[in-house]
């Protein structure tokens, strides 16, 4: 069975390995200070500069620390703070309060709120990489040890791991079977932006209670990620757990709008491990959400031998020909098992707006110069967040503008990253790799 | 013969003449820099992303642009460091300058006129062609004049990391603080300690100040125990460009080095004291500003209420405001208290 997968494939791996800290925080000095510091180790910063930009964010990255300085400029980072607290704690990420102040009612309504950390701007760098180091791996240690996620009741993909070693080893054996279906709501992001996240979690607690009451055969589910799930059917094929699969998503349909895909398969004693199974599911996952979404696919070694993969366009707008050719480059060197990677350049905004750059179903990456003849970077990401309302399109400044308000203006204007000129070409890469791996997988 | 007529018009011919002559050899001048600005833009885009390739792989190939075109190679070395920040594709591209290039500036510093030689030095400096350095030292030696010339044979060295720029600059009577500066920030970063070396040994105050000012405006912690050791240096003026650079760069290795310049009876020194203990919060130095909130000179006051207020919050300062004996003391406490409720809004 090893023979079906492709040789470095490990998506499971390498979202483990990577840490993302959101930074909610409108002091650019500071920002960039954080982001430079960290740029050579395997850390992803992810800048809020409002307090909407923070709690969307936070949403939907489900960052492995979080930083908030109080003054922001939209709301207090006080009540950003309180309102994020409880959701944090459950999900047991670590949250710092910094500041510029340091007095003692500061620092006592910090840790009232739910900080667990309270820092002074003056950081030593020095100690600071350790210091985020240690609140990581305290998120990291306390999250593997939690085998029931709090809020929809399901097991969580620890205890999974756990039921896998088990079951493995006992229908070793006995030479039984089971099936598991890799279940993902589709649009389930957007779905939130548009009802709210308290909606999103009714949806997702919903379909944990259903799952365990509509089929007779009581499946494990375990909850993976924000809205993926496995459910776990013992003594079951795959084709009796594609049926039980379309019960839950027939009853899901009666009282949401939202539907998900799913990719089935099942364990044998040749079966690998669990990353084996998770990757097959996760094959068969992709062909069903490839053919529209609301499909469920079991996979089939002949059909799959070559594996489904997702467009990801990056479109470089940039008005220096030099500046593109180094990038095209550099990005032509993005190996990944995830994505069929594209590269498109354009010598200024107008030509990329009055292009057919955006096709719903697939993924883009916009590298926006800040300074362009015809229709600049700003003009092009307004237009950009106006007319585009997906969360399939990452947007990164990659300019020479360093003035604070510049910064500040685009990230305010819905830009998710911010690159300075002079560049280092790998850098870039790796940046948009960490955030294409946190925002579109 | 004399026929005014005859002559105006026997004028006017010639004028025209003259005229139609200048346009023709101008027109030729144009279409002739535009024919080699054409060329040299075909050159140019044919040649970059072939360059591209070149500089991301083995560096021992030859380097793709056709012999003697020094123009496009300027131009498209300074491109490629004017976007990128990766030291070692910079290595590559100083390389390829210095290969492409070094004969051709060395002809152009001992045979051509100012302005190519200036711009070769812009260019050199850019490049860092350390190849050409012993030429550009004897050419600073040669140049008497406090030109332009002078100035980016200065630059450009420093930026080589020649530190007899240093000895020259001393030996100017001329030289000011910020043509130090433009030393200091040019050197590249291993010649760092062999300038503070230079300076500890013969530095002269100018020198010392101005790379005091340099270790401020850099923010690198690295270079703290030399900023710090200037603390205890005799000299005020040393002691305040240090206190300046500690303030700049939000960090202090042991904050008892601050004690003693709260006492200080130089006011500049108490100021910068105090802006210190409020940028980093320091509040083991509260009996002291409470002290100093009542200081004779107002800057001290006005630092220390900012002081007060980052480090305690408000309440502190409303306390001041009633509390303290001196009247100024409250005055200024009750002035930042509005300042910073405004300061405060957003929060």
């Amino acid at each position: 069975m090893n023979s079906l997968l492709p040789q470095n494939l490990k998506k499971y791996d390498f979202l483990n390995h990577e840490k993302l800290i959101l930074l909610i925080d409108q002091d650019m000095d500071f920002a960039l200070k954080i982001k430079d510091l960290f740029h050579n180790f395997p850390y992803s910063i992810l800048l809020a500069t409002t307090a909407a930009k923070g709690l969307e964010l936070f949403q939907m990255t489900n960052p492995d620390m979080i930083m908030i300085d109080p003054a922001l400029p939209d709301k207090s980072g006080f009540i950003l703070l309180e309102e994020i607290s409880d959701i944090a704690r459950t999900r047991m990420i670590p949250i710092s309060v910094v500041s510029t102040k340091n007095s003692n009612d500061y620092i006592s309504r910090s840790y009232q709120l739910g900080a667990l950390d309270f820092i002074h701007k003056s950081i030593n760098l020095e100690t600071f990489i350790p210091f985020i180091e240690n609140r990581c791996s305290i998120k990291s240690s306390l999250s593997s040890k939690v085998l029931i996620d709090d809020l929809t009741g399901a097991y969580t993909r620890k205890h999974f791991y756990l039921t896998f070693s088990t079951l493995s080893t006992q229908y070793r054996i006995s030479n039984e079977s089971f099936s598991i279906g890799l279940i993902d709501f589709d649009s389930f992001k957007d779905f939130n932006t548009q009802n709210g996240s308290q909606k999103g979690d009714d949806v997702l607690t919903t379909f944990v209670e259903i799952s365990k009451m509509i089929t007779e055969v009581s499946p494990e589910v375990f909850r993976f990620n924000s809205d993926d799930f496995v459910v776990l059917f013992r003594h079951k094929s795959t084709e009796e757990t594609k049926e039980l699969i379309e019960q839950i998503a027939d009853a899901m349909h009666s009282q949401f709008s939202i539907t998900f895909s799913a990719g089935v398969t099942s364990w044998d004693t040749t079966t690998d491990g669990h990353k084996e199974l998770l990757q097959l599911a996760d094959y068969a996952l992709q062909r069903a959400k490839k053919a529209g979404g609301n499909q469920i696919h079991i996979f089939d070694p002949l059909s799959f031998s070559k594996p489904i993969l997702r467009n990801l366009t990056v479109h470089i707008i940039d008005d220096d020909e030099i500046v593109r050719a180094m990038l095209e480059r550099q990005f032509s060197t993005w190996q990944t098992d995830l994505f069929n990677i594209h590269i498109c350049n354009y010598e200024n905004g107008f030509v990329f707006t009055e292009s057919n750059w955006y096709t719903p179903q697939d993924y883009h990456v916009l590298l926006l110069d800040g300074v362009m003849p015809k229709m600049d970077g700003l003009e092009v990401l307004h237009k950009v967040k106006n007319n585009v309302h997906s969360q399939r399109v990452l947007v990164t400044m990659l300019t020479a503008r360093k003035n604070e308000q510049d910064i500040l203006h685009a990230l305010n204007s819905g830009a998710d990253d911010y690159m300075l000129k002079p560049f280092h070409p790998q850098e870039v890469l790796v940046r948009i790799q960490r955030l294409v791996n946190r925002l579109f997988i | 013969m004399n026929n005014p007529l005859v002559i105006f018009i026997s004028l006017f011919v010639t004028l025209a003449i003259f005229q139609l002559l200048l346009l023709l050899y101008l027109a030729n001048k144009k279409i002739k820099t535009n024919k080699k600005l054409a060329h040299e833009q075909a050159i140019y885009a044919e040649a970059m992303p072939a360059y591209i390739q070149y500089l991301n792989s083995d560096p021992n190939e030859p380097i793709p642009l056709p012999p003697d075109e020094y123009h496009v190679a300027e131009q498209l070395f300074s491109d490629c460091m004017a976007i990128i920040k990766d030291e070692k594709l910079q290595n590559n591209v100083r390389e390829s300058a210095s290969s492409y290039l070094s004969s051709h500036y060395e002809k152009v510093m001992k045979t051509g006129d100012w302005s190519s030689r200036v711009n070769a030095l812009y260019y050199m400096e850019d490049f860092r062609m350390t190849s050409l350095q012993p030429l550009l030292s004897n050419r600073l030696k040669e140049v008497h004049t406090n030109d332009e010339e002078s100035q980016q044979l200065i630059r450009t060295l420093a930026a080589m990391g020649d530190l007899s720029v240093l000895t020259y600059l001393e030996n100017e009577p001329e030289s000011t603080e910020s043509m130090y500066l433009t030393v200091f920030s040019r050197l590249p970063e291993d010649v760092v300690p062999k300038a503070i070396d230079y300076v500890n040994k013969d530095g002269s105050l100018k020198a010392t100040t101005s790379l005091l000012m340099y270790f401020g405006l850099a923010k690198n912690l690295a270079y703290l125990p030399f900023v710090e050791e200037k603390l205890h240096d005799e000299n005020s003026a040393l002691q305040i460009q240090a206190l300046k650079a500690i303030f700049r760069m939000n960090y202090i290795s042991d904050v008892n080095l601050l004690t003693p310049f709260f006492k200080s009876d130089n006011w500049i020194e108490r100021m910068f004291a105090v802006k210190i203990a409020g940028v980093l919060s320091l509040s083991q130095f509260e009996h002291i500003l409470v002290e100093l909130l009542g200081d004779r000179i107002w800057w001290v006051r006005y630092y220390t209420a900012d002081a007060l207020l980052v480090t305690f919050g408000e309440n502190k300062l409303k306390e001041l405001s009633k509390s303290h004996p001196d009247h100024f003391a409250r005055d200024m406490a009750s002035q930042w208290l509005t300042l910073g409720s405004q300061v405060n809004q957003n929060e």
